[in-house]
């Protein structure tokens, strides 16, 4: 498998794991979310290609999301359940994408990381980076191939 | 018959989807427990009576794939089925459990009937 195959799976893995784990759907295509009000998790992946997922979703799209995932109203949420299914979202994304393609060989996944200014370090450029509108706000995953995580 | 139905996931907000996925795929449930890690399972099924253990693989201390192995290698608790829930939908890594020795495995994402019919299935064949 090469990095660019990775191209085509990132909408259908947002539709996919957006549909059928958090009961809501991409909205269309988006332009990044420039504002500082999002939440940014990395995983890293080890096989055949191994690299970095990461996903930037607005903070409002995020407990919008979270509520649903949970079953709970957003306002009986708190940061840390709502970071915790980000980073849910992330390792699922992540997983959709590097094993779904009928791959015979298995991938490793590591622990999703909530990233923070003190550990938000460039890793390069994105081979493949796409944003979509969801509920409140955008969802942009950027997926890093060959990079030692 | 209601099932008792442990949950292994180092998640707490995994742990928390799967009783309501659980309740939705309209299983009948007697009582839950909980395991951040195989480790603190295995402690918790030698002291509870489990039908039932659905587990993620990605877990500290003691992940997924130990878990399953240590779980066959001990004979009072090798009969309890185990369903993996894992975001590697890869047919390798689910050959690679199912030998190990668990009954049934699922790739997240998935829908509640997903669930039930693995479950109703599992619990349907007598382990080998």
């Amino acid at each position: 498998m090469h990095s660019h195959h990775f191209d085509h799976l990132l909408e259908p893995a947002v539709t996919a794991v957006l549909e059928t784990m958090f009961f809501s759907e991409p909205l269309g295509s988006s332009e990044p979310d420039s504002s500082a009000g999002k939440l940014e998790v990395r995983v890293p992946f080890s096989g055949e290609v191994s690299g970095v997922l990461e996903i930037r979703i607005s903070k409002a799209s995020a407990r919008s999301l979270a509520a649903s995932f949970l079953g709970e109203s957003e306002e009986s949420l708190t940061q840390s359940q709502t970071a915790q299914v980000v980073c849910e979202l992330a390792n699922m994304l992540c997983g959709w994408i590097v094993s779904k393609p009928g791959s015979q060989g298995s991938f490793d996944l590591g622990s999703p990381e909530l990233l923070s200014p003190e550990n938000d370090r460039p890793i390069g450029v994105p081979a493949s980076q796409q944003s979509f509108a969801v509920e409140n706000g955008t969802l942009t995953l950027s997926l890093y191939s060959s990079v030692a995580a | 018959m209601a099932l008792n139905i442990m949950i292994v996931d180092d998640s707490p907000v995994m742990r928390v989807f799967l009783r309501k996925v659980v309740q939705l795929a309209g299983l009948p449930v007697g009582e839950y427990c909980e395991a951040g890690d195989g480790e603190a399972a295995l402690k918790t099924l030698r002291e509870h009576w489990v039908d039932l253990v659905l587990t993620d693989i990605n877990m500290p201390r003691m992940n997924g794939e130990e878990f399953v192995r240590q779980l066959e290698s001990d004979e009072l608790l090798r009969d309890i089925p185990v369903i993996v829930v894992s975001t590697d939908s890869s047919h390798g890594r689910k050959e690679h459990l199912l030998k190990l020795g668990a009954r049934g495995y699922i790739s997240k994402p998935f829908l509640p009937e997903t669930l039930r019919d693995e479950v109703e299935k599992v619990l349907r064949v007598p382990h080998a």
